[in-house]
């Protein structure tokens, strides 16, 4: 049981929490304070190269391993073979854009057209993109046309061949029929 | 020998006294001297001139306790759960605070004067006494002119009680109700059983009424009109002390049969009643 009452006490105490930190308190806390700071902060450098060292142990344990060496150095060796195989790839697809390009008349073509051209059809022109071909024709019959596209599709030089339709010209004495058909060049050519 | 410095707002009291151990006061010395406490003027001369005083009387104490009038501080009996002396004070602080609508600037102490366990819950009576810390500041002030060291700044509510239960004051076990009684103000105690009840503190100018003892008798009737409908207790005794005229005078005007009316005898206090002055008998409860 409290039996006294005392003002000042309570005074003092309620003071004591907003009381400003003295110099004397000010000169012995800012030193320690940072001494710890440079303690603390030393100590984490010093745990940091540490770690850092520990690491560089791994990696150099890691790197000396013969198998890796050997590992490596058929990662090298892949590589090597894989520049080469993209160079000759890379050749090769040079070559064939010369030769793509390349405007020469293969004999073998009409030769090939030739062979299985009906007797009444008559081409009128053959023109050659690369492996594309356009073949414009003539015929004095109706039915040649649809002859000479079930021909070529028949021939395995030819694929793609796709028939576009005729047309009538002429009169009724001497009627033609016209059209074309676009096939591509198998790799028989 | 201890310093005690009664304050009230216009006059300063020094008492050089100790304990016995019989339970008595010796007073060594005691005199009084004017000084508004409430002034925002420190003057160091007038400080001067009142160590000088203290000097003359032999006073060379270099701490003394502080005791403080009713006028100066605020004081509020409260009912509140029992709770830890750490739990208790900041409720007691909010409760102050909100009972008197006060601002931050006060500190608060309290002191339990009984339990109540005519109620479900364990209950303490707590008296709460909140100063500005203005008026602290002009004391420490006043006590740092004076070259002394505060040991204690007290009410004079606290240290009655210290004094009725360190000295031989006859309460008895009856229902007795103590006056304090003062020009200009009277307090009242309500003890049953050795243990305080009621504690009211009432500002007055008696010099100012016509009839100064019916004036105290109204307001006694009224004090134990208070006490028997809160405590159900017919007041039995009713002891007197403070100015030594109006104590006298009340007591011998008192008719009544039933109840006894007595003035507190200065020896069952103290030692030697030749050095103090009447009025500061309470205040010697700081030593307690």
């Amino acid at each position: 049981m409290k039996h006294k009452i005392d003002l000042y006490k309570c005074y003092k105490k309620t003071n004591k929490k907003s009381i400003k930190p003295s110099l004397n308190t000010i000169v012995i806390i800012v030193p320690i304070i940072v001494l710890i700071t440079v303690l603390v902060s030393f100590y984490n450098q010093q745990m940091q190269i540490k770690q850092r060292t520990s690491e560089l142990q791994v990696n150099q344990k890691y790197l000396d391993d013969e198998s890796v060496k050997l590992e490596f150095e058929e990662v090298i060796e892949m590589q090597t073979t894989l520049e080469s195989k993209v160079e000759y790839t890379k050749q090769l697809d040079d070559l064939n854009e010369v030769l793509g390009n390349k405007k020469k008349i293969y004999s073998y073509v009409f030769n090939a057209i030739e062979a299985v051209l009906p007797q009444e059809v008559f081409v009128d022109l053959v023109v050659v993109e690369k492996f594309d071909v356009v073949i414009h024709f003539k015929s004095s019959s109706p039915t040649g046309p649809a002859l000479l596209a079930r021909n070529l599709r028949r021939n395995s030089s030819f694929t793609n061949v796709t028939y576009n339709g005729m047309k009538q010209e002429g009169g009724s004495e001497a009627t033609l029929y016209t059209g074309s058909i676009n096939l591509n060049l198998t790799g028989g050519f | 020998m201890a310093l005690i410095i009664k304050i009230k707002e216009n006059q300063l009291t020094f008492i050089k006294a100790s304990t016995k151990p019989e339970g008595r006061y010796h007073v060594d010395a005691c005199f009084s001297i004017p000084y508004e406490i409430n002034s925002p003027y420190s003057n160091p001369h007038i400080h001067q001139e009142i160590i000088t005083i203290m000097r003359n009387h032999s006073i060379k104490e270099r701490k003394a306790h502080v005791v403080l009038c009713s006028s100066l501080t605020l004081s509020k009996e409260f009912e509140l759960p029992h709770l830890e002396e750490k739990r208790l004070k900041p409720i007691i602080q909010n409760e102050m605070t909100l009972a008197m609508n006060l601002t931050d600037d006060y500190i608060f102490d309290y002191l339990i004067l009984g339990e109540l366990d005519n109620t479900e819950y364990l209950t303490d009576r707590v008296l709460v006494v909140g100063l500005k810390v203005e008026i602290m500041k002009r004391i420490e002030t006043l006590m740092k002119g004076l070259k002394l060291r505060i040991q204690s700044v007290q009410t004079i509510d606290s240290t009655t009680l210290n004094l009725v239960d360190f000295t031989d004051i006859p309460l008895g076990n009856k229902p007795t109700l103590l006056l304090n009684l003062e020009n200009d103000k009277g307090s009242f105690y309500c003890y049953h059983q050795q243990e305080v009840l009621m504690l009211r503190n009432i500002t007055w100018s008696l010099k100012d009424e016509k009839d100064p003892i019916s004036y105290i008798e109204n307001i006694v009737r009224e004090c134990t009109v208070v006490i028997e409908s809160k405590f159900n207790l017919d007041v039995k005794d009713i002891l007197v002390f403070g100015d030594s005229n109006f104590c006298e005078a009340y007591c011998k005007s008192q008719t009544k049969e039933n109840i006894t009316h007595t003035v507190v005898p200065l020896d069952s206090v103290l030692t030697d009643t030749s050095k103090i002055e009447d009025l500061v008998l309470s205040a010697l409860g700081a030593l307690s």
